[in-house]
């Protein structure tokens, strides 16, 4: 390889050499989601010479968003993250081949992405996707670098690596959407999440050149208040890697949903979909009715709702409900689930829950 | 018996305590969980770990008097 003078430094390293640098400039990583830990994990995979990069992001860059993901400017605001992200590290890093879809990751399109990859890094903040990435690397048996954070609490671990245990072996009980609060309701400090991004991509490396001591079968947890951390040890549960293997996690990345797996009815944003003369009425003041065919039914959907809580759609027996599922899936919106319970049901239900 | 319990992350906010003192019957995981769900309901429908000195224990785990670790997963980034 020719000497690249570029990375001198991490080379001079005996654990690297000039061999790991031509390894990672071989290397391909992909990245989902490009936020608090995104961006600075991006930014130093990247410039430590990993050679290809693919983001996967759905979202646009917010002003609230600027504090932390420190990739965007005053003008990207309302950018797609990963165009950004992309001309940025492209911009910086001529060694690094940046691809990226702008796309939340779901079902459709978790197999394709996997499989290309050597190395999957979780940086979203969503519990669901979390599980979702987990499952397709359970399937496709690539190592993933899993980070993530409650305020000044981080969490960090590689799963599925040589064999190792899986976020379901080590939490098999998968949380409920309202079970962890969002940052948007929790907050979140820059400091804590990109220190947790630089964690993050040292294991990204030591996966990548097979070095030792990458943190597989072990949760590190740390508090950046107090400087209290753990290395919790935790084993590989056959039953939960069957359980992803013979595809019956499947079911649990649905987006459908019936009334009997809603939990509190409290949870949900409400949508009839149904409209104004359609029978029987629901009476509930918490339900909004927006009709399938209104003008502009996304911007009315997401003025209306409170990001906090998932997206409930119904109507009179499902249809119209999976459909307005589909528009907010391949529109980026997270969190709706079509209800597909008939209008009966739904009414007997919330005459119950509402007493 | 009483064991340390040392809760972590969202447990701290949603049970408003971060350390407890537990009376268990038994050096037992079953023993613990039990008398842990039932100290506090709330976490009969969550989803957490319990861990002693830095492992994950479980069903047939033997347990000490040292203080147990309650871990939620988190899911921020």
């Amino acid at each position: 390889m020719k000497e690249n003078s570029r990375y001198l430094r991490q080379q001079t390293l005996e654990q690297i050499g000039v061999e790991g640098q031509k390894q990672l400039l071989e290397s391909r990583v992909l990245v989902i989601g490009a936020g608090g830990l995104g961006c600075p994990l991006l930014q130093i995979l990247a410039s430590t010479g990993v050679g290809y990069l693919t983001v996967v992001d759905f979202d646009r860059i917010a002003t609230h968003n600027l504090a932390r993901q420190m990739l965007f400017r005053n003008q990207d605001v309302g950018r797609h993250k990963t165009e950004v992200v992309t001309e940025y590290l492209k911009a910086y890093f001529p060694d690094c081949k940046v691809a990226y879809h702008t796309a939340l990751f779901h079902e459709n399109n978790a197999a394709e992405l996997i499989r290309t990859h050597d190395v999957v890094v979780d940086a979203t903040d969503d519990i669901n996707t979390r599980y979702l990435i987990n499952d397709y690397c359970v399937l496709h048996n690539k190592p993933l670098v899993f980070a993530a954070l409650y305020k000044f609490e981080g969490q960090l671990t590689v799963f599925n690596y040589k064999g190792g245990p899986s976020l379901r072996c080590l939490y098999p009980k998968k949380p409920q959407y309202q079970e962890i609060p969002t940052c948007e309701q929790s907050g979140m400090l820059a400091t804590v999440s990109s220190s947790l991004a630089q964690f993050q991509a040292t294991e990204v490396i030591k996966v990548l050149l097979g070095l030792p001591g990458v943190l597989s079968g072990t949760l590190w947890y740390y508090d950046f208040l107090n400087h209290s951390q753990r290395s919790i040890e935790f084993k590989v549960n056959a039953a939960q890697l069957e359980y992803v293997k013979n595809k019956k996690a499947e079911t649990e990345h649905k987006i459908h949903i019936s009334i009997e797996e809603l939990g509190s009815y409290e949870g949900y944003n409400w949508i009839d979909l149904r409209s104004k003369e359609e029978t029987p009425l629901l009476p509930f003041e918490f339900i909004f009715q927006l009709p399938i065919s209104s003008e502009n039914f996304l911007d009315k959907l997401q003025d209306q709702c409170e990001s906090a809580k998932p997206i409930l759609f119904f109507c009179q027996s499902g249809s119209r409900a999976k459909k307005a599922q589909e528009l907010c899936l391949n529109s980026g919106l997270q969190n709706s689930f079509a209800l597909l319970n008939s209008i009966e049901d739904i009414s007997t239900y919330l005459s119950t829950q509402c007493q | 018996m009483k064991v340390e319990v040392r809760f972590f992350g969202q447990l701290i906010d949603k049970l408003g305590l971060a350390v407890c003192q537990l009376e268990i019957s038994a050096l037992k995981f079953e023993a613990v969980r039990d008398a842990l769900e039932q100290a506090f309901p709330a976490l009969k429908s969550m989803s957490y770990q319990l861990a002693q000195n830095n492992a994950i224990i479980e069903g047939e785990t033997a347990l000490d008097q040292s203080a147990i670790d309650v871990f939620p997963p988190f899911s921020g980034g």
